[in-house]
């Protein structure tokens, strides 16, 4: 896997320079972006569990006092 | 590890832990890091080329993946954006003209590096005397800065010609208001020929622009921290991506490396642009301006290596990213004390709304 990565990384770097720099562009642009709605997805996950679990907690607390 | 395209071993761990801390510092402070990344990678032993590439193109990623995170908190204002780009395009190949022209006279590194200690040097003791002086008057709270009077004058500024267009067909005025600046009316010509010299600057010093960008933003035109820091990330967008496709059109870009080290620049990120909604605006501009001291002993340090020993070289970087991980570790603590402080505040007011309901009872 990292031979075959290695090699192409290398040969169209050295090949053609003007792919190479659309790519480069390219997946760097695309990993930011995926990256961005990664954390997006995961902060907004854990901030609704966060709010599920405080709610449930306080009803609980509610109740033990009703 | 073997990078294919730089050729050289480095130790992944390293690079995430640097990318960890350029995402980090750029979220927070609406720089790209280039300082710190090409000084980080030039440690690691990665040769000078690529270090200046693939810095480049990680500061495209982390840049765009931070005016994302800005935007959604509304602190990124693109109109003023927008217009500083026009005057920063042509300035980078104005200033690349400059650069050349030194090369061939064979002044170009001790030029360039004397004008970076002197400029670094200078931003950050202001930075730094700026925080003093408001923090005396005004308990440093919230985005006042001793350049009130010249902001003010500066976007009363009328520059000619006031208004563009075709005689007898239409007319446009040359003024425009940026409410996301909180800038009611400026002149056009201001925030291009900003865009104009921190483009020219940062060609010459072969830098993102970021550094200068900012503290202009604040200090003179009166741009609210938050939003600058926003702002200026977008600017860095376009200067990395311009300098990203430069390094790779000559192969010197380490792909493999860049993606690494974007992946950890995304976690710092989070925590670096959540904390600028915590952090007291004057704290994030006092530990900018030490950032920016720190950067100009390095720079300094690696100017005395030229003819000096090479360890000083070493030396610069290593103190460099020693400083730079005690300023991530004192964001992290900022953000944790602010935080808590406002959940408390926040505690404190429900617990309020029922005694008032129960005095009203009453």
């Amino acid at each position: 896997m990292y031979d075959s990565i290695s090699d192409f990384l290398q040969t169209l770097s050295g090949d053609s320079p003007g792919l190479w720099a659309v790519f480069v562009l390219g997946v760097i642009a695309t990993l930011s972006l995926a990256l961005y709605a990664l954390w997006e997805l995961v902060l907004t996950l854990v901030s609704k569990l966060g709010r599920v679990a405080s709610r449930s907690r306080q009803t609980h607390t509610d109740g033990g006092r009703g | 590890m073997l990078f294919p395209n730089a050729g050289v071993e480095v130790h992944p761990a390293l690079l995430l832990l640097l990318g960890l801390m350029v995402g980090n510092l750029s979220g927070f402070f609406g720089v790209g890091g280039g300082f710190l990344i090409t000084g980080g990678l030039l440690v690691f032993g990665v040769p000078p080329l690529f270090a200046v590439g693939t810095g480049l193109t990680l500061i495209m990623g982390s840049s765009l993946i931070n005016t994302l995170k800005h935007r959604r908190v509304g602190n990124v204002d693109f109109k003023l954006g927008a217009l500083m780009v026009i005057g920063t395009i042509p300035a980078l190949f104005a200033a690349e003209r400059l650069n050349s022209r030194l090369e061939e006279m064979g002044i170009a590194g001790p030029v360039i590096r004397y004008v970076y200690v002197a400029f670094l040097a200078s931003l950050g003791s202001f930075i730094v005397y700026d925080f003093l002086r408001t923090r005396r008057t005004s308990n440093g709270q919230g985005d006042q800065v001793s350049t009130a009077s010249l902001t003010q004058r500066v976007r009363e500024l009328r520059i000619p010609p006031h208004s563009v267009g075709i005689p007898g067909l239409f007319s446009l005025p040359t003024y425009v208001s940026l409410p996301t600046s909180g800038i009611g009316r400026i002149s056009l010509w201001i925030p291009i020929l900003v865009g104009f010299g921190v483009g020219f600057l940062a060609g010459l010093l072969g830098t993102g622009g970021g550094f200068i960008l900012m503290p202009i933003l604040i200090y003179v035109l009166g741009v609210p921290t938050a939003v600058a820091i926003g702002t200026d990330l977008f600017q860095i967008i376009i200067t990395g991506s311009v300098g990203t496709l430069l390094y790779s059109l000559s192969n010197h870009v380490d792909l493999l490396m860049a993606v690494m080290m974007l992946a950890t620049a995304s976690v710092g990120s989070q925590l670096g642009v959540a904390a600028t909604r915590f952090v007291e605006a004057s704290r994030i501009r006092v530990l900018y301006g030490m950032t920016v001291l720190s950067g100009a002993v390095a720079v300094g340090l690696r100017q005395a290596s030229e003819p000096g020993p090479d360890f000083l070289a070493d030396v610069a970087s290593v103190l460099l990213l020693s400083f730079a991980a005690a300023i991530c570790v004192l964001i992290a603590v900022l953000f944790v004390t602010a935080r808590s402080r406002q959940v408390r505040l926040v505690a404190g007011t429900d617990a309020e709304v029922p005694r008032a309901k129960q005095r009203e009872g009453r």
